[in-house]
């Protein structure tokens, strides 16, 4: 790995990540990103939600955006641009979740489109329900009884004994995923589907979201081609396979686009007044990175850009965080979770504070250092446990820090080239 | 299924209160054959018993001032662990001496003294005695422990769970025909020309009422001796104590180690189970003893005492925080901490309560014999002379030992659950054995941080009167790990909602009431990163994708 002298450096390499690598490729700039080893995509449960800017409060980052419907779009269309396998709704759908709730959510793969009520509705053919023997985190029950309760006829429990292994086996998601990964694993698989098919007359299956992890779209045209039936994944919980496979498909994604990995951590910076001219790395053979510009995107608790000790803090900069206009000093500690499990606790809309340049500021609204700017859950004002959006607020936000680094890139050339004549 | 029907009308003696002292008399009076029937409002061991530290101790520090307190507890303690060898663990303890401490090498001196008293008691309940160990030889043995020390003296000491110790009185006193009632409240005292008759109780779950007659009462709530008194008209005089535990999520050692918090008491960090208690605090507390709060400053007095000694604590990830209050005896002009561990019966006839007592202070090492004790004067007065056998039976479980190795290959259960299964059930693992047999699928785990199976659960449901999640999660683990509830709420109500034949919205309130319960112990030590990410997992499993709300 080389590096020149004007690095952009992106921190962080979850979805609010790609936003930002995905907009400068566009452009022609290719950054460098700084992987953790594990962050909150991993996570993912499968549905990227939009959120609501209307109704959404007077800190999301929506409210900084100059045009927030035209990002939002050009969003989504990177997002499809990387995983061929997004189909995007009108209206947000209905969707099952592996517990059997039910979550909205507007953009979603293929799959999981099929596990939403709007298209079990439509649907003239019978439904399954899958109940997989010796795998707890499916509550098919709950599935059914939700079927029921929305009037939908024509759904049948769906008996699978496939998985006769070792009895006190612990079946999680990625096991399940991992077998079908398997060639002969996955034609027993299907003998047993056929076998199904062959005593019920369903077309649409609902099935846990584990139909493998790279090999999932080719699983699921062979199962439709050879079983004649589609499976419909729900939401996952975590260990979410879903989450696995978006992460694997961002960094086929960069390495088809040169862009640059590096796993590791940023352990410091070096700055000249306001401005971050290198980062340092805990690798010892790429240990100072100069840069032009830097995003952060290092999520909040899961991901690991808040840490605590006595009260929370950012932990590359040390960027001062905000809960709504309070900054968050000494003593607020106590007041970020609320007595009641099943209130929205405050501690998931704090952040750090932007400015429309997606550079964070001090409470005095100054920027903190000129060539930093954030993305994704990072910022305050927004929890996707809220119903404020979740990964395509984060995608966002990079593509919007991502344009914003472009101009300020242009400008400072531009700036360079008057200087000289 | 366990049977709630009353059968008798008029029993011998009303025991108001399932802890651990509630749960012994009931043992020991059904042995005898005195009729009797126990009544808890919420469920065994939910209160002061389940918040203790899990040590059957002699109780070193009550050498000082209650010399017999200790002797009484050593004995017992001895009995405990006879009848129930089951479910033993050995806790060697290292008390080490900081370099700074003010009387200095003096000091450890005088500890060593100390403790070579405690030496004498030891025998009575198979401790070894203490020995001396050079900096170098602590750091060796537990290698968390501070390098600026000055020495340390060990002591033996063996722990219990006090959620199963309790239960399997209650199972012992079923199997014995006495009447158990857990989830039932005491409403009021019936009385007639200043002699008692029996209670008025209601129970939450079916929500039906019941007026049943007895000879004698005994009043065994513990904390809330004083309100139920006050509401019922007579008085418990007793100086309530509040004290806090924070649990880590692993065994940090093997070792127990003491130490000394800011004011100069003793805190302890101890192995127990798969975790690791520090505790305790000890304040005087006058609030609902039902829903105690847990302030960050008790988590960072624990705290600090412990990093006094070992200085990383807070980089383990500490999972939760729980509290108790003590039903101490009444003192004044003392600290809390020089109250008297003993334990006092109440005869309340001078109040216009004939034949009704309270049963107070005590300790879970001495449980056996403050059980007898309390017994004996029952049996005076109902005119039974049977003699206590409670110190040679064996608890249920204990009675027979099995060959686990040949277990694991005839039932095909790795031995690693086999085992903890045998720790936990003793010898009646056999029925969740059987269960297992009849459905294969019931070897599967529920819980992801302790191998709790689903076999478990529902023998818990069927045969030790689990009702509600918390139920459950009392007498299995589940939900106590490093998750905390996290992954197994869902299933366990899933299965609960199976064998109680409940409806979806009864078993989604009782999943939100158990996260909830999990929840306020969690807030107290949300502190670290570790722990607001696991919060955070928990909260995008249960409100984000399991559709959960508030029952509110």
């Amino acid at each position: 790995m080389e590096f020149n002298q004007k690095e952009v450096v992106v921190i962080g390499n979850g979805i609010a990540a790609f936003g930002v690598v995905s907009k400068l490729l566009k452009h022609g700039v290719s950054p460098i990103v700084i992987s953790p080893a594990l962050g909150a995509t991993y996570m993912f449960s499968g549905g990227y939600d939009i959120g609501n800017i209307e109704s959404s409060g007077k800190y999301h980052p929506y409210k900084k955006m100059i045009n927030p419907d035209k990002t939002i779009q050009e969003t989504v269309q990177l997002l499809q641009n990387m995983d061929s396998s997004l189909r995007v709704s009108e209206k947000p759908l209905s969707v099952f979740t592996q517990y059997g709730g039910i979550k909205k959510t507007d953009i979603l793969s293929f799959s999981s489109k099929l596990a939403s009520i709007e298209s079990i509705k439509e649907q003239t053919d019978e439904v399954g329900v899958a109940y997989l023997e010796m795998f707890r985190n499916f509550y098919s029950d709950k599935i059914l009884l939700t079927l029921q309760k929305n009037e939908i006829k024509g759904v049948l429990p769906v008996e699978i004994h496939y998985l006769k292994r070792n009895h006190d086996a612990h079946f999680q998601n990625y096991d399940f995923a991992h077998l079908l990964e398997k060639k002969a694993a996955f034609e027993r698989f299907i003998t047993h589907l056929q076998k199904i098919v062959s005593q019920n007359r369903i077309k649409t299956l609902i099935f846990p979201p584990v139909l493998g992890v790279e090999s999932f779209e080719e699983n699921w045209s062979v199962i439709k081609k050879e079983v004649g039936i589609e499976i419909a994944e729900t939401l996952s919980l975590v260990p979410s396979i879903v989450g696995v496979r978006v992460q694997k498909k961002i960094a086929s994604f960069y390495k088809n686009s040169g862009v640059r990995v590096l796993s590791g951590k940023i352990i410091g910076y070096k700055k000249e007044n306001k401005k971050i001219i290198s980062l340092l790395t805990n690798k010892t053979e790429y240990s100072e990175i100069p840069i032009s510009a830097a995003i952060l995107a290092t999520g909040k608790y899961i991901g690991g850009g808040i840490d605590l000790d006595s009260n929370f803090f950012e932990s590359v900069f040390n960027l001062p965080l905000f809960y709504g206009d309070k900054k968050l000093d000494r003593g607020y500690y106590s007041q970020m979770f609320t007595e009641n499990y099943f209130d929205k606790q405050p501690a998931y809309s704090i952040g750090v504070k932007i400015n429309p340049m997606f550079q964070p500021i001090d409470s005095d609204y100054k920027i903190v250092f000129e060539n930093l700017f954030a993305a994704g859950n990072i910022i305050q004002g927004y929890n996707y446990l809220n119903g404020d959006g979740g990964m395509v607020v984060a995608a966002s936000t990079g593509v919007e820090a991502a344009s914003n680094i472009l101009n300020l890139i242009d400008l400072k050339g531009q700036k360079g080239e008057s200087n000289e004549l | 299924m366990v049977n709630t029907k009353i059968t008798s009308t008029v029993f011998d003696l009303i025991i108001i209160g399932g802890g651990i002292n509630g749960a012994g008399i009931a043992r020991d009076a059904s042995m005898r054959g005195i009729k009797t029937i126990l009544f808890e409002k919420d469920d065994f061991a939910s209160g002061a018993t389940g918040a203790c530290t899990g040590l059957i101790h002699g109780g070193l520090k009550y050498l000082e001032t209650d010399r017999h307190v200790t002797y009484k507890s050593c004995l017992d303690s001895g009995y405990i662990q006879q009848i129930a060898h089951h479910m033993l663990f050995r806790v060697p303890f290292i008390v080490p001496l900081k370099k700074n401490h003010p009387k200095g090498e003096i000091f450890l001196e005088m500890m060593e003294t100390f403790f070579s008293a405690y030496d004498g008691f030891q025998k009575l309940k198979n401790g070894k005695k203490h020995i001396r160990l050079s900096p170098e030889e602590t750091c060796k043995l537990h290698p968390g422990v501070s390098k600026d020390i000055l020495g340390a003296v060990t002591m033996d000491e063996y722990g219990i769970d006090p959620f199963r110790l309790t239960i399997l009185n209650i199972i012992a006193a079923k199997e014995n025909h006495a009447e158990i009632m857990n989830h039932t409240e005491v409403l009021s005292i019936i009385k007639e020309n200043g002699v008692v008759k029996g209670v008025k109780v209601f129970n939450k779950l079916k929500k039906e009422r019941y007026s049943i007659y007895g000879k004698t009462i005994l009043n065994a709530t513990g904390a809330w001796s004083p309100i139920f008194a006050k509401k019922s008209g007579f008085e418990v005089k007793m100086r309530p104590a509040k004290g806090v535990h924070l649990v880590i999520d692993r065994r940090i050692s093997n070792y127990a180690v003491g130490t000394f918090s800011i004011d100069g008491r003793q805190v302890f960090i101890m192995p127990h189970e798969n975790s690791t208690i520090i505790g305790t605090t000890d304040d005087d507390y006058y609030g609902d003893p039902g829903d105690i709060p847990i302030t960050n400053d008790e988590v960072e007095y624990l705290l600090q005492a412990a990093e006094n000694i070992i200085p990383d604590i807070r980089k383990h990830k500490i999972i939760r925080a729980f509290a108790g209050v003590r039903p101490t005896i009444f003192g004044e002009h003392c600290l809390e901490d020089q109250l008297s561990r003993d334990h006092l019966i109440f005869n309340h006839k001078n109040e216009g309560f004939e034949n009704l007592f309270s049963l107070i202070g005590g300790k879970l090492a001495a449980y056996r014999m403050i059980s007898e004790e309390t017994t004996d004067l029952i049996a005076s007065i109902v005119g039974n002379t049977q003699e206590c056998t409670t110190h040679l039976t064996y608890l249920p479980g204990s009675e027979a030992t099995i060959h686990i190795k040949y277990l694991s290959k005839r039932y095909q259960i790795p031995l690693y659950k086999l085992e903890r299964l045998y720790f936990r059930y003793g010898s009646r693992v056999m029925r969740i054995l059987e269960l297992m047999d009849h459905f294969p699928a019931m070897k599967a785990d529920v819980c992801d941080c302790e191998p709790v199976t689903e076999a478990e659960i529902r023998y818990v449901i069927r045969f030790e009167y689990a009702r509600t999640i918390d139920d459950i999660r009392r007498r299995t683990r589940a939900g106590m790990g490093g998750c905390q509830g996290g992954r197994c709420s869902m299933l366990m109500g899933k299965i609960l909602k199976e064998e109680l034949s409940l409806t979806q919205d009864e078993e989604a309130k009782e999943i939100a009431i158990f996260l909830q319960q999990r929840y306020s112990g969690n807030r107290a030590v949300l502190k670290s990163k570790k722990s607001i990410q696991q919060m955070e997992l928990n909260m995008a499993n249960h409100l984000f994708l399991g559709g959960l709300e508030s029952d509110n």
